[in-house]
């Protein structure tokens, strides 16, 4: 019948069936359940040594340096992380595939 | 200690503008309060009326309120020890209206004391479960401490240098707190448009202590995190990471909590010498880098479920969900990458994207992937266009895959279409 909702699909399918609906719980990375406040400081004020501003000129938000290097050797973040590498196991993997898949199908590639 | 000799010692304190002494006379858990507690035999408010007009005023009716406070708080009726608390600053306050910012310190504590007894004020009920009574007196003490942020703000005699303004971000921060603990943070527009609107007659904002601006625009940042204004709430985060000092290690950790994610949609990616620095945020953030960075989707959606709860509990669990088309990105770059070897490639059919994506852990239908491709050519992560008719994806020759640092997101699409 075209009209049965999914509820009533679900109520009667088999007993047998069930176990494969419900997962295995996955684990958790449980909660910390910590104070998210913003705590008091110790002291009113510090000094720039105290502080990691040092590294703040190598922060990406940082204006460029008047040398024009890109190179930021000290930062604490990474901007250009991208991996060329051809040579992985998925990207052998993935050209073995695509010959199979395209075998007979005539595709062309490249340009 | 005699109630006659608080009296006196408080006024005597005051008069000279002793804020240490005063912090001592006025906060709840000194010793000069149990003395006071342990001497004075009937600390009831009309026992003590006698006492009135016996020193300058208000600090006659100032010491009266403050034993209500303590003996409350000794009985441990926190309601009522909350009520006298922010009786006794009200008290104070009109004071203050006359007086430079020498008083400010004794200010701080006393709201510090404030905020203490609501949030205990505010247990109390929720553990008795009256249903007469609301657990509001946190909110109360949003307006408490509003009102001493105005006597702060509306200083027009004083010099800038003794100016009661140079309270303002403290006490701002204060109310914002008060705010995120009730879960009411629109409230905070109200302090946030009173600052902007006079920020030319406040001190510049380098001049306050570091402690004050970095604990302000934590507040503002996360504020603006909340929008999802992220630009915004980046600068925010920044400042406040660079500017705290190493010690306050919580603080800092709190404002990389979002900056994170904030920047891991901009493919910018925390350092191992940062995430070192920080086991819990290594703990919690470094399987999404290196998902990232390999473009590893099906690593990164097992992580994104095993870390839901704790991602929710710091609130950003949609920051990084969003940071999945990030990830997914990178997935395409390397199937482009994989396939231009060893000349690069501009056509590629959309079968070979779906093949790439089953290897990858996502099994999903042609038309998935060509919406996925679509999406991904909307958002500027891929230059190029889509030949439906042909199954194919035709790139751009120069840069198809655009570095990350430069991808504008497109203007959402209510935003184009209000005005």
């Amino acid at each position: 019948m075209s009209s049965t909702t999914p509820a009533q699909n679900a109520s009667s399918s088999t007993p047998a069936e069930k176990p494969k609906e419900e997962k295995e719980p996955l684990p958790q990375l449980g909660a910390l359940e910590e104070d998210d406040e913003f705590e008091e400081f110790e002291t009113q004020d510090w000094e720039d040594p105290e502080t990691d501003l040092a590294f703040l000129k190598s922060d990406p938000s940082a204006p460029p340096n008047a040398s024009g290097s890109s190179a930021q050797p000290d930062s604490l973040w990474e901007e250009n992380w991208d991996d060329d590498d051809v040579d992985d196991d998925f990207s052998k993997l993935l050209r073995v595939e695509i010959e199979k898949t395209s075998q007979g199908k005539d595709t062309e590639m490249g340009n | 200690m005699k109630f006659t000799t608080y009296l006196s010692l408080l006024a005597t304190a005051a008069s000279q503008q002793d804020t240490t002494g005063l912090i001592q006379l006025l906060r709840m858990d000194t010793n000069e309060s149990k003395e006071l507690i342990r001497d004075v035999v009937n600390p009831s408010r009309s026992a003590l009326l006698g006492f009135k007009g016996t020193c300058e005023a208000p600090w006659d009716e100032i010491a009266i309120t403050h034993l209500q406070v303590i003996t409350k708080v000794a009985a441990r009726e926190h309601v009522n020890a909350y009520k006298e608390q922010a009786k006794m600053i009200s008290e104070m306050l009109r004071w203050f209206q006359s007086q430079t910012s020498w008083f400010l310190e004794v200010l701080y504590r006393v709201l510090d004391d404030l905020r203490e007894l609501a949030a205990r004020a505010d247990e109390e009920i929720i553990e008795k479960g009256d249903p007469s009574k609301q657990a509001d007196s946190l909110e109360d003490a949003a307006r408490v401490i509003g009102n001493c942020f105005s006597a702060c703000m509306t200083d027009r005699l004083n010099q800038p240098d003794v100016s009661r303004k140079k309270g303002v971000y403290y006490i701002a921060g204060l109310a914002v707190k008060c705010y995120f603990r009730i879960n009411k943070t629109n409230l905070a527009k109200n302090i946030i448009r009173a600052i902007d609107a006079n920020a030319d007659t406040l001190p510049a904002f380098e001049t306050y202590p570091r402690s004050h601006q970095v604990t302000w625009r934590y507040y503002l940042a996360l504020l603006d995190f909340l929008q999802e204004e992220y630009d915004k709430a980046e600068r925010g985060f920044v400042f406040v990471f660079y500017n705290c000092p190493k010690r306050a290690k919580r603080n800092k950790e709190l404002a990389l909590t979002y900056l994170i994610p904030i920047r891991l949609l901009k493919g910018i990616l925390p350092s191992r010498r940062l995430l070192n620095r920080f086991p819990k945020l290594q703990e919690l953030y470094k399987p999404f880098t290196s998902a990232i960075r390999k473009g590893d989707i099906e690593a990164f959606d097992t992580r994104l479920a095993l870390a839901e709860l704790r991602l929710v509990e710091a609130g950003v669990y949609l920051t990084v969900e969003r940071a999945r088309e990030v990830c997914l990105s990178r997935l395409f770059r390397k199937i482009w990458i994989a396939l231009s070897s060893p000349e690069p490639v501009s056509r590629i059919p959309i079968s070979s994207f779906r093949t790439a994506l089953k290897i990858s852990g996502l099994d999903i239908s042609q038309e998935e992937v060509e919406c996925l491709l679509a999406n991904m050519i909307y958002k500027s992560y891929i230059r190029g266009y889509l030949s439906h008719g042909h199954g194919l994806l035709i790139l751009s020759k120069v840069a198809p895959f655009p570095s990350l640092l430069i991808r504008t997101d497109p203007e959402p699409f209510e935003k184009m279409t209000k005005h």
